[in-house]
């Protein structure tokens, strides 16, 4: 798909060149930005963290969706200023004018099963979109917190 | 292309999706053999794959009862990729069968570039409740 069509983030990728990625993200244009978050899905890094947070604010939903999936697949050798960082970031995500922002921070949120998300996640199973709401349910299924099992039980 | 990686173009869950595209973020897809009777997902588990049925057919059981019957064309192993839950049935061959299977995070890189994957998969989800 052309949308993702980028020679720089691809030769980045191949030389695991995290850095490289993050410029890209950070400064392209919009294919070079979409495959840079993209390709953080795949070779996540917690040296993009902060990227990736402001890429959530990026003007176009699939660098945004993108952002928010890399952001879930975070793990490893993170400080815990970074992780607060990147829950607090993909919460506000949440609350995205895309149904599809929103419900792929719920996802990721879902991987984390981070306590501080449940309420942010209870709150988004009465999301106005379906899409939405049924990753939240799935997430909330998985997650052992009363009040996950409370909310769906309604 | 890999002859794994072409089938799992050719599935309904990936229609409109260029293959040529696709073939990129499903490279490391590879293909599992099971024979009738083996178990091939554990209702419990926790797993981070997702598998695609190419050829024969797998029942879907929880707490011992078959809910369903997947054939070529149907996949599971969907809840694990969005929410790294515990498997939620378990998955036993019924006959020879071949699947395709796909890294959760290869998957999710394709639900961000083919966005309309994600939307067929929690459809099924719905339907599967």
């Amino acid at each position: 798909m052309l949308e993702f069509w980028s020679p720089r983030v691809d030769r980045s990728r191949k030389r695991r060149d995290i850095p490289g990625i993050v410029a890209a993200l950070r400064s392209g244009g919009l294919r070079t930005r979409r495959a840079a978050a993209n390709s953080l899905i795949s070779v996540p890094d917690a040296r993009a963290t902060g990227a990736l947070v402001e890429a959530l604010n990026d003007h176009d939903v699939l660098v945004r969706t993108n952002a928010a999936l890399a952001l879930g697949e975070l793990g490893g050798p993170q400080t815990a200023g970074e992780l607060l960082k990147a829950r607090g970031a993909l919460i506000d995500a949440l609350g995205d004018s895309e149904p599809r922002v929103r419900a792929m921070a719920a996802s990721a949120l879902g991987r984390s099963k981070s306590p501080e998300a449940v309420e942010a996640l209870i709150g988004a199973l009465e999301d106005e979109d379906p899409l939405v709401r049924r990753t939240a349910t799935v997430v909330l299924e998985a997650y052992d917190d009363p009040r996950a099992a409370e909310a769906l039980a309604r | 292309m890999s002859e794994v990686t072409e089938a799992l173009t050719r599935l309904p869950l990936f229609a409109g999706c260029p293959p040529g595209e696709l073939q990129r973020v499903v490279r490391y897809a590879h293909e599992e053999r099971a024979a009738a009777g083996e178990p091939i997902v554990t209702q419990g588990e926790r797993g981070d794959l997702f598998f695609a049925v190419l050829e024969g057919t797998v029942d879907v059981e929880r707490e011992g009862n078959v809910l369903r019957t997947f054939g070529p064309g149907d996949f599971f192993g969907e809840t694990a990729l969005i929410a790294h839950a515990p498997r939620n049935a378990s998955i036993r061959a019924t006959t020879p069968v071949r699947l395709a299977v796909l890294p959760a995070r290869d998957f999710r890189a394709s639900v961000g570039r083919f966005p309309a994957v994600y939307d067929a998969v929690l459809q099924a989800v719905a339907e599967r409740i």
